[in-house]
């Protein structure tokens, strides 16, 4: 079974290494982004598996990046967790409603995120 | 006040009139029954001495010509008797003497009937007769017959014809004012004398005038005052009569009641008149007095009411120099300082509204600048929380891969370092949340959702929470609730927030092999939960900054680290639920936290 590529989104380096060095070392490969207008373009590029997507970046924000995706027809069925330091009561409400697939807080339990991550991939799969 | 002058001045008018009446009526009927008096004492001495002078001339005679000789004696002596008669008893007539001397009129002849004539049966009846009056149509004076019997028996009558002039004179004389008059009638109420010699001579019959009927009526009184007589003419007349007795006549003294009360008229006119220019005095005075009293004070009335309602500029116009004066100036003042102050007042009330504008104006800057700084409280907040979790992702997300020994296996030391490292991310982790829910309450973010939940599973719950820490820390913990407890009213997340704070610095500051007990009762309409521990206890001292933000007991500070914001966040859940939190401390030997569920929870 090819690697399941995963597009992910995030403006920290050391955060953007924490998650690619788990993934990685969980059996997948990734793709990094650290703006929305990247993550957008590789993903159109890549038709990833699964994005897990920071919200509160430089320029375009991590909703408004989801909404683009969702409109590009070639983006529009990825799957897209928001991984976020958006925390706060009512947060999660809000991301699920915008229309992600899931909602991981910072700080991430990792058995959590890789939880996730392999049951969107599994379904990616089929 | 006109009223009572007028009923003053009428009362005296009327009495006075009336007194003047009594007085002037008593007057003239004195003076009448005086005048009738005198007039029946001259006529009845006249009467008495024409009978005293016919007692000589009706002794018997022995002859004829001895009658004739002392007839002629009397009438030569009495010249009131104009003729004598003698009638023998047969009633004829045989001797007759005149006055006047005329020859062979004097006579002793027996010739002539009159048997039945008046005179001599009316002398024979009763000794002596009074005939009616004639007038002699010779020298137009008043005549009477008079006769009387003779003294010696089987005698016959003499008969006088008497001259009534002194008769009349004596009414003439009673005569009293210019329209008095006085008359004689006799006793059947027939004319005697008047004044007017017409009427006796048409023998008039006065019986029917009120004051004569009185006067013959039976029981009268010999002399008395009729004020309810009529004259002929029918006019009213005050009346006063005399009787004259022999021969039963009557003496009348009248006069006109419009004569006798004439002065009274006058007096009453002149009252009248005084009267009336008194009323018209009075009226005027009190015209000007009104307009001089009244007036002023309508004014001050007036103008007093016009400044009641508003209009302070008025100013009352009265200028007298009395106490009406002195009022109105006094008000005059008043009204001025009123309008003053008003004036102040309303200075002062706009200056106190423009000051209340502008700190509206204030107060809605400060609000919108309130509104602002919450706005940004809540970004920084936000952003804060933001800040926070990111470097602590990485931290905790190293540290779990690093235990996971995803890159290769690690020593024992490393993995209790890398637990001590999560212990400590999950406390900043708890740290930055309690901040942020403490931010929120203070600035009222936080809205509660009241809802029934069961307390004794909240309990359970925190205690699971808890177990595991305490168990590593050998330390007991038991749950003794009320069993009667079950369902209350609050916002379940935030009691057990409230609960697992408590809780989790219980564990925190006990000791091992402490114990913690934590409960939950009923008491007064209110539940009580406690959470008991064994630890250092609480300074008296710090009892009530332990609830404060980031104030901790030092005895605390030196055993083990915390979060220094739980009990402060729990204080404020549990006021938001109107409940409260205290501590009761035995210091050395524990503390026991308990915090309240108001009426709200029942």
């Amino acid at each position: 079974m090819a690697e399941q590529q995963i597009l992910v989104v995030e403006d920290n380096e050391k955060n953007m290494k924490l998650v690619r060095d788990v993934l990685q070392a969980t059996g997948y490969s990734t793709l990094e982004a650290s703006t929305a207008g990247r993550a957008i373009a590789l993903a159109v590029e890549h038709s990833p598996a699964l994005v897990l997507m920071d919200i509160r970046l430089s320029g375009m924000d991590g909703l408004e990046a989801l909404k683009q995706l969702r409109m590009d027809s070639r983006t529009e069925r990825i799957p897209v967790l928001a991984v976020t330091a958006q925390a706060m009561k009512g947060d999660r409400d809000r991301f699920m409603e915008a229309g992600f697939d899931g909602y991981l807080s910072k700080p991430i339990d990792i058995d959590e995120l890789l939880e996730a991550v392999a049951r969107f991939c599994k379904r990616g799969d089929g | 006040m006109v009223t009572l002058v007028t009923a003053a001045i009428v009362s005296v008018g009327l009495s006075e009139f009336y007194f003047s009446y009594e007085d002037t009526q008593r007057s003239v009927t004195r003076l009448e029954a005086d005048k009738a008096s005198a007039a029946a004492v001259s006529i009845d001495q006249f009467v008495q001495g024409i009978l005293d002078d016919l007692r000589e001339v009706r002794k018997p005679a022995t002859n004829s010509t001895e009658r004739l000789q002392s007839f002629l004696a009397l009438l030569r002596r009495q010249s009131q008797i104009s003729q004598l008669t003698y009638l023998n008893a047969s009633g004829i007539a045989c001797v007759a003497a005149y006055s006047i001397e005329v020859n062979e009129i004097d006579t002793t002849r027996c010739e002539g009937d009159r048997s039945t004539s008046k005179e001599f049966l009316g002398a024979k009846a009763a000794r002596q007769y009074f005939g009616s009056v004639i007038y002699n149509e010779r020298d137009s004076r008043p005549h009477m017959i008079v006769a009387v019997a003779e003294d010696e028996p089987g005698a016959g009558v003499v008969i006088a014809d008497v001259d009534l002039g002194a008769v009349l004179d004596a009414i003439k004389r009673a005569q009293i004012g210019t329209a008095g008059y006085a008359y004689a009638i006799d006793s059947r109420g027939e004319l005697i004398a008047h004044p007017n010699s017409n009427l006796v001579l048409g023998h008039k019959n006065f019986a029917d005038l009120p004051q004569v009927s009185a006067a013959l009526g039976p029981g009268a009184a010999a002399a008395d005052v009729v004020t309810t007589g009529r004259d002929p003419d029918g006019r009213e007349v005050i009346s006063a009569y005399q009787s004259v007795d022999p021969p039963g006549w009557w003496v009348f003294v009248e006069e006109p009641l419009s004569e006798a009360f004439a002065p009274i008229g006058a007096a009453m006119w002149r009252t009248a008149a005084l009267l009336i220019a008194f009323l018209m005095l009075a009226i005027l005075v009190s015209v000007l007095l009104a307009r001089n009293l009244v007036k002023p004070i309508e004014s001050i009335q007036a103008a007093a009411a016009r400044i009641g309602s508003g209009a302070l500029n008025q100013r009352i116009e009265v200028r007298s120099s009395d106490e009406l004066g002195a009022l109105a100036e006094e008000f005059n003042r008043m009204a001025a300082r009123l309008q003053t102050y008003y004036a102040d007042l309303e200075n002062e009330v706009q200056e106190r509204t423009r000051e209340l504008a502008t700190a509206l104006g204030d107060l809605d800057q400060k609000s919108r600048e309130l509104e602002a700084a919450s706005r940004h409280k809540s970004e920084f907040l936000a952003n804060m929380s933001h800040e926070l979790r990111t470097p602590l992702n990485a931290i905790s997300g190293f540290s779990q891969v690093l235990r996971k020994q995803l890159f290769g296996e690690i020593n024992e030391k490393q993995a209790e370092y890398l637990e001590d490292i999560l212990a400590s991310a999950r406390d900043l982790l708890s740290l930055i949340d309690d901040v942020l829910d403490l931010a929120k309450v203070e600035s009222g973010q936080i809205e509660l959702r009241l809802a029934p939940f069961s307390l004794p599973e909240a309990l359970e719950r925190g205690v699971v929470s808890v177990r595991e820490r305490a168990i590593r820390g050998d330390i007991t913990i038991t749950l003794s609730s009320d069993p009667a407890i079950g369902t209350v009213v609050g916002d379940e997340r935030r009691i057990r927030q409230v609960i697992f704070n408590l809780l989790s610095n219980a564990v925190k500051f006990t000791p091992p092999g402490g114990a913690i007990d934590v409960s939950a009762k009923e008491l007064d309409g209110e539940v009580r939960i406690s959470v008991r521990d064994t630890g250092p206890g609480i300074p008296l001292e710090d009892r009530d900054r332990i609830f404060e933000e980031f104030q901790q007991a030092a005895a605390g500070k030196e055993q083990i680290e915390g979060t220094g914001l739980g009990l402060a966040l729990s204080k404020r859940l549990v006021e938001l639920h109107d409940g409260r939190i205290w501590v009761e401390s035995d210091l050395g030997h524990g503390s026991t936290f308990t915090f309240t569920l108001g009426a709200k929870a029942a």
